[in-house]
């Protein structure tokens, strides 16, 4: 298979935290999830892909292309990066600018990147909002737009950083729909999350990461097997007979 | 998430029979005119010229206004401490402990032609911005040939100053909550020194993050910010601001014209 993202020995070390000797994949149009506790170093591996911090040894090649200073703007094409809170995203006036901002980075014409907005806010079904002020929008409509940022530039993978945190049902459920969508249009992704319904029902693959540590790599199924792994997703069932318990139910 | 701090116009473009540069150039211009006036009468003349313009052209002048009135404080420093500082012709002498506290009348006339001016021209720039959307004035400052990376900061301000007086709000809100309000002065200022921390490495915080993202879209390698273009009516904009020139300073530029 190939990959679309390659890590081999990875290291980083900043103050008390550290990355130890990661090695992971993620291949052409695979859903993985990245799961791990608070601390453990989801996001700072994102960073680390993107290039916006450097390893301290090791190596990440993006479709064969070697993270590095010189390439990083070439990677920053292929990889897009959803942030958790679309307030770290969105700056620009309105819809329409931020989401033409990265568009317009990539050299497009004006009328490219009007298409190219068109089919993003389209994708994310928000065509409704172009004049919309991005301070005036729920977390919900934000966190779409922000997405429809990230895709506009259209990059081959998506890393996701809790894209479900802080949204309803009816939100979450657009949210699945939206990103299946890009898959569909053959898009590899990357997603943390710490909700185990995302992971026995929406992962190819799980790699999970403890105290900087990769401690699983590979399929879901066996994943949600393996005990030590169940700890980094939580112990639903039994916090959840403990809070009947407290309730005096069981 | 809340409003942005000025009074621009929601979406993309406002259709302003004039175009965001020349209403921003035109009000630049007439700030200076503004500035420049020595006498009270004249200046009351222009800030009724810069309202009776803007009535005509819509202006919405309840929320320039409330904006303009949060200066008040500024403009009344200038008024109430001037006449105590400057002048000769004295109107006020009164008897305090530590001796004579006089007012005169040079520096009272100075400090409302000085309030006045203040007046005029957060009134004039705002009332100028009211006409304008966000990207249309960020668009008209690139027409002018400001540097994009100032332009961009210039965007991450105005887009995070209300997130951080929100922030701000919620975090008294909960101090509030744990009893901030009967503290002792000392606590209260302990608390407050606290809240302005707090303010400060959040918006650091915020402020990497908005730089990682908008490096990621390719911040540096492109132009993100196009600019305005020019409309017809502006001739007329440019022509009354040239007409007024002339009127309010016919005789210093006949003395220049006839050496």
């Amino acid at each position: 298979m190939t990959c679309a993202i390659e890590i081999n020995n990875l290291n980083f070390r900043y103050n008390e935290f550290s990355l130890e000797d990661v090695t992971m994949n993620l291949h052409l149009g695979e859903q993985k999830a990245l799961v791990g506790l608070n601390g453990s170093g989801k996001t700072t591996l994102f960073k680390l892909i993107l290039g916006l911090l450097e390893p301290t040894s090791g190596s990440i090649h993006v479709f064969e292309r070697r993270a590095k200073r010189e390439n990083y703007w070439e990677i920053r094409k292929d990889v897009g990066f959803l942030f958790q809170s679309p307030d770290d995203q969105l700056f620009a006036p309105t819809v329409w600018e931020d989401v033409a901002f990265g568009p317009r980075n990539l050299g497009m014409s004006e009328e490219e990147v009007d298409q190219q907005v068109e089919w993003s806010l389209d994708k994310v079904g928000m065509s409704g909002f172009v004049n919309r002020p991005v301070n005036q929008m729920s977390h919900g409509q934000a966190k779409r737009v922000a997405l429809a940022g990230v895709i506009a530039m259209r990059p081959k993978i998506l890393l996701l950083d809790e894209p479900f945190a802080g949204l309803d049902f009816p939100m979450v459920s657009t949210m699945v729909d939206i990103i299946q969508d890009l898959r569909n249009d053959g898009m590899s992704l990357l997603y943390t999350t710490h909700n185990r319904f995302f992971l026995e029902n929406w992962a190819d693959s799980i790699a999970v990461l403890h105290d900087g540590k990769l401690i699983y790599d590979g399929p879901t199924e066996s994943a949600l097997q393996d005990n030590s792994i169940n700890k980094q997703t939580g112990n639903w069932e039994e916090l959840g007979n403990r809070m009947k318990r407290y309730r005096g139910v069981v | 998430m809340g409003n942005f701090l000025l009074p621009f116009r929601e979406g993309r473009t406002s259709d302003s029979r004039f175009s965001p540069t020349s209403i921003f150039v035109s009000s630049i211009f007439m700030g200076i005119l503004l500035s420049l006036q020595t006498q009270l009468m004249i200046l009351l003349g222009l800030i009724g010229l810069v309202l009776l313009f803007g009535t005509l052209a819509r202006t919405r002048w309840r929320v320039v206004i409330s904006l303009a009135a949060r200066f008040e404080v500024v403009i009344l420093f200038w008024v109430l401490l001037l006449p105590f500082f400057y002048g000769s012709t004295v109107i006020l002498s009164i008897s305090v402990p530590w001796g004579q506290l006089i007012a005169y009348q040079e520096g009272l006339e100075f400090g409302v032609l000085i309030g006045f001016r203040i007046f005029g021209l957060i009134t004039l720039f705002l009332a100028a911005l009211s006409h304008m959307s966000l990207a249309e004035f960020i668009g008209a400052l690139r027409t002018l040939k400001i540097p994009t990376f100032i332009l961009g900061s210039l965007l991450i301000m105005l887009r995070y100053i209300p997130l951080f007086v929100e922030e701000r709000q919620r975090m008294q809100e909960a101090q509030k909550l744990r009893g901030f309000e009967k503290g002792e002065i000392m606590e209260r200022i302990q608390s407050l020194g606290f809240l302005i921390g707090s303010i400060i490495d959040r918006a650091m915080d915020r402020s990497i993050s908005v730089y990682e993202s908008m490096t990621l879209r390719g911040f540096g390698h492109g132009m993100f910010i196009v600019g305005v273009r020019p409309k017809r009516n502006d001739i007329a904009l440019i022509l009354g601001l040239i007409i007024l020139t002339l009127i309010l300073f016919n005789q210093q530029i006949l003395e220049v014209l006839s050496g």
